[in-house]
C-alpha cells in the first residue's frame, strides 16, 4: 500500500504540521447487505479537534466503535503512529491510549459516581479503594473546573451532570486520542459551549487528538480545528480546516442540498385540548397549563428541572401527587397506555431507548408498539413510512441495528402515523441531522396547522423560538407564566436560568 | 484502493444474517448435547464401565423399541407441557422456577374435587381435572405473581420457595383430608373413572395430544398474536411495553398464570394417566427437568417439543443402563447437569466465533 497520505490536503497546511496519532486506511464495514462505511480514510492529529459530520446512519458511530475496539472492519486497517492497531476491544484500545465517549450512556445508574470510574477501569487497576477513587475523580474533575460529587448515584445525577462525568471518565486513563460521539446532544446551549470550552482546553494543554461528533454545526465553527464529512458510509469531504465556512456553507456539504426553511401556514387557535391543573409529581412542584387545538407549546427548561416528571405524569407513568390532567374532556390519570393512544395522544419520549424502542424486535414490530390489533397482520404501509422518513434500515431488521438519530425517525414515524389529537414531543430533535430536524419541526407544525395540539419540550432554545406559539419555562419544578411572541431571547434564557 | 480490497461490495452473498442467526440457534444445543455426551463418556469410562456399550445400551432402548418409544413420549409429555409455559415465561423475562410447585397444586386440587365425585363419567371428569388442574397451578404461580407485583419480590426466589411450601402441602393432604381409608400407604384414592384413556399402537394415554395441540397454538400465539407480541417485546424491553401497551402489572402476572396452568395441567395428566393417584411420586421432579428442557429449546414451542423428546429419550436409556449394567443414577444426572452447562457455555462460544470470524476477515485482507 502506497505510504503516503493520500488526503487531498489544500487548506490543511497549517494543521499538517501536527503529528498524525491515528490513521485510518480504507477501512470498510458491512453489516450483512448493510454497508456503514465504505473505504474510509483519515487522519487524526495531535493537538487539534477534528469534527465528524454526516447525516444520520451515514457510519459515524460505526467509525468510532472501530477505532475504540468496540467493533472490528470488514476491511481496511488502523495505524497509531507508525504501528498496526487493531484493538480487539475496548480495554486494548484504552492500552494504546484510545479513549471513546459513547453515543449514549454507558454509566450504571444505580451505581456512584466513583463506583462508575472504578468499574470502567482495567481490571488490574481497578483494585484500589473506593475512597482513592472518589478522590482521583475529584482531582481530575478539578482540572477540567468540573463540581463532581463522587458519592452522588449517578441515577440522580442531570443528564449535564452524566455527560460530564463519562467524559472524566474517559480522561481517567489518560488517553492521547478522545473520541467524542455527540457529547453535546443532551445538553443545553451553555452547557455544550462550556463543554467545548474545556475539550480544547485539552487540545491546546496536552495536545491530546480528539474527534468530535455533533449535528450541531454551530459547534463545528466555534470548537473544530478541522472537519471531515461523511454520507452513506463514504468520506465526501475529506478532513479539512474549518477555516471560514459557516453553518450553512458546512449543512450544505452534509446533506447536499439546501435545508428547507420550515413554515407555519395557519396559528388559529381552536378550542381547548389538554388542561393540566395543579399538577406535582416527584420532582415536578407544580404545573398549570391547557393547550388548545392547533397550538404548539413550547415548554423551555435545562434538563433535570423537572421535565421528566411532567413528561411522565402526562401519559401515566407518573402518578401524580396532586392536580390533574385532562385530554380532551377526559381524565389521564391512571390510563392505559393503549387507551391514552387510541385516544389520540402521541408520545415521543426524551429517553427513546428506555421508552420507545424495543431493540431486539424487527423495525417493523416496532412500529407497531402500543398499535398491535388482537392478531397481527403484515403492515403493508411499513415500508412506506419508512421511506416518508427516510430511516436508514432494513424493515426485517432488529431495531438495535439502526443509528440513533434512525431510531427517532422510527418512533417520531410511529407516533405521527395514525392522526393523533396530541403530540407530546419531549427533545424530538435530539440525535437528529439537520435535514432530519427540519422535517420533524415541518411535521409538527403542519400537525398543528390541520388543528393538532402540541406540547414540545426542547433544552434548545432556539428551536423553541422558531416553532412555539407560547412558551412556558420550567424551572426547579415549576412552571413559569405563559410567554406570547414576540420572544425575547435574553430574558427567557435568563428564566432558564432561574433569574427572573 | 485496488491494492487493498478486492472484495465485492455486497460481501456475504448467500446466507443472510437471520438464517445464519437460525442456523446457529439450531446447531448450538446439538453440539452443546453432543459435548455433554462426550464428557459424559469420560465418567462412565471412570467409574469402570465401557462407555461404548453403555450409550449403546442408551440409544437401542430409548429408539428401537417399542417400550423406549412409549416411556420416551410419556416423559416428555409433562416437560413439554411445563415448558411450553416457562419458556413462554422466560421470553418475557419473567423468571418462574417454580413449576414443580403449581403442579403439585394443580395435582391435588384435582383429585380433592374429583375424588368426591368420583361417579361421574370420564367425559365430564376428564375436561373438570384439566380446568382444575389448571386452576391449582395458576393459583398457586399468581402468589408470587401477587408478590412481584404489589411488593417487587424476585419471582426466582418466590416461585422456588413456594415449590418448599407445595411439597408439605401435598404430605399432609395425602397423609390427612385426601388420604386413602383402604390404603396403609400416605396416597389419595385412584383418580377412577377420570383415569386417561389410551389411544395408538402405543398404548400412550391421550394426555400427548394435549401437547400436539398445545405446541403450535403456542407458537402461533407467540408469533401472530398481540400476547405474543407483547410476550417477546416485554422480554426486549419492558419500559417499552409500560410506556405504550400494558401495565407494569399485565404481564408478569399473565405470564405466570400462564406457566403456573400448564404445570398444573401436567399434573393432572400425571395423575390421571400415569400415576392414578397422588402420593410422594407427584413430584417426580418434572418440573424443575422443564426448566432444562425450555433452556434447550430456546424458549421456543417447537424447540421446547423436540428439547422434550430428546431428553427423555436420554433418561429413559439411562434407566435402561442402570438396569443393564449398573450405571449409578447420579451419572445420569450428572450428564444432564453438564448438558445445561454446555448449552450455556456453548452460546458464549458461538458469540465468540462470530465476532472472530469478523476478525479474521480484517486480517485476511492485510498486504
Ligand atoms: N449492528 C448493526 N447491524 C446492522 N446494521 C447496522 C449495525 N450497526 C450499524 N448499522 C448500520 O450502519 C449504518 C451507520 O450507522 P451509524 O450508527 O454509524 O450511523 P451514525 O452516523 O452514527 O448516525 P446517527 O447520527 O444517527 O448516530 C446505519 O445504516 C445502520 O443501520
Ligand atoms: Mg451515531
Amino acid at each position: 500500500m502506497d505510504s503516503s497520505p493520500r488526503l487531498r490536503s489544500g487548506a490543511v497546511t497549517d494543521a499538517s504540521e501536527h503529528r498524525v496519532a491515528l490513521r485510518v486506511r480504507g477501512v470498510s464495514r458491512s453489516f450483512a447487505d448493510v454497508r456503514a462505511l465504505a473505504d474510509v480514510d483519515l487522519d487524526i492529529r495531535y493537538g487539534e479537534v477534528l469534527a465528524v459530520l454526516g447525516e444520520n446512519g451515514a457510519g459515524k458511530t460505526t467509525l468510532m466503535r472501530i477505532l475504540s475496539g468496540l467493533d472490528q472492519p470488514t476491511s481496511g486497517e488502523l495505524y497509531r503512529g507508525e504501528e498496526r492497531y487493531a484493538p480487539r476491544a475496548p480495554r486494548e484500545a484504552v492500552e494504546h491510549g484510545v479513549a471513546l465517549v459513547q453515543q449514549h450512556f454507558a454509566l450504571v445508574p444505580t451505581m456512584t459516581a466513583a463506583e462508575n470510574l472504578l468499574l470502567f477501569r482495567a481490571q488490574r487497576d481497578r483494585r484500589t479503594s473506593r475512597e482513592q477513587a472518589a478522590r482521583d475523580l475529584r482531582t481530575l474533575g478539578a482540572d477540567l473546573g468540573f463540581d463532581i460529587d463522587p458519592g452522588a448515584r449517578v441515577g440522580d445525577l442531570s443528564v449535564g451532570e452524566r455527560q460530564r462525568l463519562e467524559l472524566l471518565r474517559a480522561l481517567d486513563a489518560d488517553p492521547e486520542v478522545l473520541l467524542l460521539d455527540e457529547p453535546t446532544a443532551v445538553l443545553t446551549d451553555a452547557e455544550a459551549d462550556s463543554l467545548l470550552e474545556v475539550i480544547r482546553r485539552l487540545v491546546a494543554d496536552s495536545g491530546r487528538a480528539v474527534v468530535l461528533i455533533t449535528h450541531r454545526l454551530r459547534e463545528v465553527v466555534t470548537g473544530a480545528d478541522r472537519v471531515m464529512v461523511l454520507r452513506n458510509g463514504e468520506v465526501v469531504s475529506p478532513a479539512a480546516a474549518v477555516g471560514e465556512r459557516d453553518a450553512d456553507q458546512l449543512a450544505h456539504e452534509m446533506v447536499g442540498a439546501e435545508v428547507p426553511a420550515i413554515a407555519r401556514h395557519n396559528a388559529a387557535r381552536g378550542e381547548v385540548l389538554v388542561s393540566v391543573d395543579g399538577l406535582a409529581a416527584s420532582r415536578l412542584r407544580h404545573a398549570d397549563f391547557q393547550v388548545h387545538r392547533g397550538e404548539i407549546l413550547g415548554i423551555a427548561g435545562v434538563d433535570g428541572n423537572g421535565q421528566v416528571a411532567l413528561e411522565s405524569a402526562m401519559v401515566g407513568l407518573l402518578r401524580p401527587e396532586q392536580g390533574r390532567i385532562v385530554v380532551h374532556g377526559k381524565e389521564l390519570g391512571g390510563v392505559r397506555p393503549r387507551e391514552r393512544i387510541a385516544d389520540g395522544v402521541a408520545y415521543i419520549p426524551s429517553d427513546r431507548h428506555e421508552r420507545a424502542v424495543v431493540g431486539p424486535m424487527r423495525c417493523d414490530e416496532n412500529l407497531l408498539l402500543g398499535r398491535t390489533r388482537r392478531r397481527l397482520r403484515p403492515d403493508p404501509g411499513a415500508a412506506e413510512v419508512m421511506a416518508a422518513w427516510s430511516v436508514k434500515g432494513e424493515l426485517d431488521h432488529p431495531a438495535d441495528s439502526l443509528s440513533g438519530g434512525n431510531a427517532q425517525k422510527l418512533v417520531c414515524a410511529r407516533e405521527l402515523r395514525d392522526d393523533p389529537r396530541l403530540v407530546l414531543a419531549c427533545q424530538p430533535t435530539r440525535g437528529l441531522d439537520p435535514g432530519a430536524a427540519g422535517q420533524l419541526r415541518q411535521a409538527l407544525l403542519d400537525f398543528a396547522d390541520a388543528g393538532g395540539g402540541v406540547v414540545w419540550m426542547s433544552a434548545d432554545l432556539d428551536e423553541l423560538l422558531e416553532v412555539a406559539d407560547r412558551i412556558r419555562v420550567m424551572f426547579h419544578g415549576r412552571l413559569g407564566e405563559a410567554i406570547e411572541p414576540p420572544f425575547d431571547r435574553g430574558s427567557i434564557g435568563l428564566a432558564m436560568a432561574g433569574v427572573s | 484502493m485496488t491494492t487493498i480490497d478486492a472484495r465485492p461490495a455486497t460481501p456475504t452473498r448467500g446466507l443472510s444474517h437471520a438464517t445464519r442467526a437460525r442456523i446457529t440457534t439450531v446447531l448450538t444445543p446439538v453440539a452443546s448435547v453432543m459435548a455433554a455426551l462426550l464428557v459424559g463418556a469420560v465418567l462412565i469410562a471412570f467409574a469402570g464401565e465401557n462407555p461404548v456399550d453403555i450409550y449403546r445400551t442408551m440409544f437401542s432402548e430409548a429408539l428401537f423399541t417399542r417400550s423406549g418409544w412409549r416411556e420416551t413420549l410419556l416423559q416428555a409429555t409433562p416437560l413439554a407441557l411445563i415448558a411450553v409455559g416457562l419458556g413462554l415465561g422466560f421470553r418475557a423475562g419473567v423468571w418462574n422456577i417454580g413449576a414443580e410447585g403449581q403442579l403439585i397444586v394443580g395435582a391435588v386440587l384435582s383429585i380433592a374435587v374429583i375424588g368426591s365425585v368420583n361417579d361421574a363419567p370420564g367425559i365430564v371428569l376428564i375436561p373438570l381435572g384439566l380446568v382444575l388442574g389448571a386452576v391449582g397451578g395458576a393459583l398457586w404461580a399468581s402468589i408470587a405473581g401477587y408478590l412481584a407485583v404489589r411488593h417487587g419480590v424476585n419471582t426466582v426466589i418466590s416461585t422456588l420457595l413456594l415449590v418448599f411450601i407445595a411439597e408439605p402441602l401435598l404430605n399432609w393432604a395425602v397423609r390427612s383430608p385426601l388420604k386413602d381409608p383402604e390404603s396403609f400407604l400416605p396416597q389419595s384414592r385412584v383418580i377412577g373413572n377420570a383415569t386417561l384413556p389410551q389411544m395408538g399402537f402405543l398404548d400412550l394415554h391421550i394426555g400427548f395430544l394435549l401437547v400436539l395441540i398445545v405446541v403450535p397454538v403456542a407458537s402461533y400465539v407467540l408469533r401472530r398474536t398481540r400476547f405474543g407480541f407483547l410476550i417477546r417485546a416485554h422480554g426486549g424491553n419492558r419500559f417499552a411495553v409500560y410506556a405504550n401497551e400494558t401495565r407494569e402489572s399485565v404481564m408478569p402476572m399473565a405470564m405466570l398464570v400462564l406457566g403456573g396452568s400448564l404445570a398444573g395441567i401436567a399434573g393432572f395428566i400425571q395423575l390421571a394417566g400415569v400415576q392414578t393417584r397422588v402420593g410422594s411420586g407427584t413430584a417426580a421432579g418434572f418440573g424443575f427437568t422443564a426448566i432444562i428442557v425450555a433452556i434447550l429449546g430456546r424458549n421456543d414451542p417447537v424447540g421446547v417439543l423436540i428439547a422434550a423428546v430428546a431428553l427423555s429419550a436420554m433418561l429413559v436409556g439411562a434407566e435402561a443402563a442402570q438396569r443393564d449394567s449398573g450405571l449409578p443414577v447420579a451419572l445420569v444426572q450428572s450428564v444432564q447437569a453438564l448438558v445445561v452447562i454446555f448449552v450455556a457455555a456453548g452460546d458464549a462460544v458461538a458469540s465468540r466465533v462470530s465476532a472472530r470470524r469478523a476478525r479474521r476477515r480484517s486480517r485476511a485482507v492485510l498486504p
